[in-house]
């Protein structure tokens, strides 16, 4: 993972993490593995998220240039 | 008679007070012929407008009089813009004359007829063939009349409402011969100086005055325009061959530039309520997008990641309960299997010795059989023997004889033998090897 992703990247990841976590079908040291990718593609969404929040509320509160 | 009666002035000026309120004598057109024309020396003009059928007295005041660019002459036929009312002092319906000019219009109708008629028929005027205006225009181009007040509408319309936009002006003639190869060389500047419209405009003025924009190259040539083009000639009533060809007719100068630009009030109304509309989308797909990090969030595994690793556990539970089973079924087969080798063992042991005592009584049997009958054909043999020895030829040679045999075998005649040939004859000790050397029939045998 040496390209940081995009938000809607890692929300696709995650869904996939989910859903191979959900099926439990892999070997229990990719289990472990995807279950750590996951937690932290949680934290970088989360992260990203307020700041998004923060970026809005930033720019909505600038007025109008006349 | 009870009718009321009334003075002939009261009459007078309840006619006149009727006529001129009424709008349609107002601000009229008439058309006639003029006569009996006086100059007055206070500067007023006096006339009669008459036709075939007709005639009215006529008074234009010195102020509009004076303004005039024709001096009429009886007998030239005119047009007049003038007000109906009644002259209280002769009680005479009179036309107050504002505006006169030669009534020379006809040829030229009957020429723009036959050109909008001719264009239209080519589908110079086709509507699917009209450029679309742009919504908001960053360089608006402008061709009309130097320091004219159709200039000043356009340009103080563009400060008011869009003054954004880039204004790119080229002043050319809009009256007279060589206006419409102006502003058809104007056009072909304004396409290379890439403008999003182009308003082609000019103020009112007679049909004459006009003449300039019903030119049939300059029609083409707006048609022939890659940029949309705007026109606004004259004022409301007046229309030229270029509003019929241009991407949009607009009726006055002033209304050219508006129909091209936004009022930049109304855009910056519609930009407030469209950053409102921004501010709330974008808040609600942040929202929409935390719900979805949120259930990640809550999920069972990132809060207690045991679960993981119970399922598993449960599952080895399960296997290594199922292997229990398993290998309790394999020992219970294994005994089995070795009470049934057990079984097979004693029952083919047990089969074994039958089959050995069986083997054992008929051996003895065939023993006892072979031997008897070994005894009796051994019996026989000896007496067998014992004849055969009665007859063997060697008990005769032990009496003397002999037996004599030459290459070819036993002789038993003297013609089996030539004198000369070597014989062998066997005694009962051995051999004599021998020569004959005369030989003597027996006869009588």
């Amino acid at each position: 993972m040496a390209t940081k992703k995009t938000f809607e990247q890692s929300m696709e990841r995650l869904n996939i993490i989910v859903d191979l976590l959900e099926k439990n079908e892999q070997p229990l040291d990719e289990t472990i593995k995807l279950f750590e990718e996951g937690l932290g593609l949680v934290q970088e969404c989360d992260k990203q998220l307020k700041g998004f929040e923060k970026k809005i509320d930033e720019l909505a509160s600038k007025k109008v240039e006349e | 008679m009870s009718q009321a009666v009334v003075k002939v002035s009261t009459l007078v000026s309840y006619l006149k007070s009727k006529i001129d309120q009424d709008n349609y004598l107002q601000r009229i057109l008439v058309s006639g012929e003029i006569s009996n024309f006086v100059h007055h020396r206070s500067g007023h003009w006096y006339f009669t407008l008459k036709d075939e059928a007709s005639r009215l007295s006529c008074v234009m005041f010195s102020s509009s009089a004076s303004r005039s660019k024709y001096y009429p002459k009886d007998g030239d036929k005119v047009i007049l813009q003038a007000n109906t009312s009644v002259f209280e002092s002769s009680g005479q319906l009179q036309l107050y004359v504002t505006g006169i000019k030669l009534d020379g219009i006809g040829d030229l109708h009957i020429q723009f007829e036959l050109l909008k008629k001719k264009l239209f028929e080519e589908g110079y005027f086709d509507e699917n063939h009209k450029l679309e205006i742009p919504k908001y225009p960053m360089r608006i181009g402008l061709i009309t009349g130097k320091n004219t007040a159709a200039r000043e509408d356009v340009v103080s319309t563009l400060a008011r409402r869009w003054p954004i936009a880039d204004l790119v002006e080229i002043n050319t003639l809009v009256q007279g011969e060589a206006a419409s190869a102006q502003i058809i060389q104007a056009i072909g500047k304004m396409e290379k100086e890439e403008v999003d419209v182009l308003l082609l405009v000019r103020g009112g003025g007679s049909i004459e005055d006009l003449w300039a924009f019903n030119d049939e190259a300059l029609a083409k040539c707006i048609y022939h325009c890659t940029i949309p083009i705007i026109t606004g000639v004259g004022h409301e009533i007046d229309t030229t061959i270029v509003d019929y060809v241009s991407d949009l007719r607009a009726p006055t100068p002033t209304g050219a530039c508006e129909i091209a630009t936004p009022d930049q009030e109304d855009v910056k109304q519609n930009l407030a309520l469209l950053k409102q509309a921004l501010i709330k989308q974008c808040r609600s797909d942040v929202e929409f997008e935390r719900a979805q990090v949120n259930r990640f969030k809550n999920m069972t595994w990132f809060i207690s990641p045991g679960t993981l690793v119970d399922q598993r556990k449960m599952k080895l539970d399960y296997i290594s309960n199922r292997l229990q089973i398993v290998s309790y079924s394999s020992q219970k087969k294994r005994i089995e299997l070795e009470q049934v080798s057990q079984n097979f063992k004693s029952l083919v042991s047990k089969k074994l010795h039958q089959v050995g005592l069986e083997v054992q009584t008929k051996a003895q049997f065939i023993n006892q059989n072979v031997m008897q009958r070994f005894d009796r054909e051994n019996k026989k043999l000896g007496s067998m023997i014992h004849l055969l020895d009665a007859y063997s030829p060697l008990n005769v040679l032990k009496r003397g004889y002999s037996i004599t045999s030459n290459s070819k075998g036993i002789c038993t005649s003297v013609k089996q033998v030539q004198v000369g040939d070597e014989l062998t004859v066997r005694l009962t000790d051995g051999e004599l090897i021998t020569k004959v050397n005369r030989k003597e029939s027996r006869h009588g045998n």
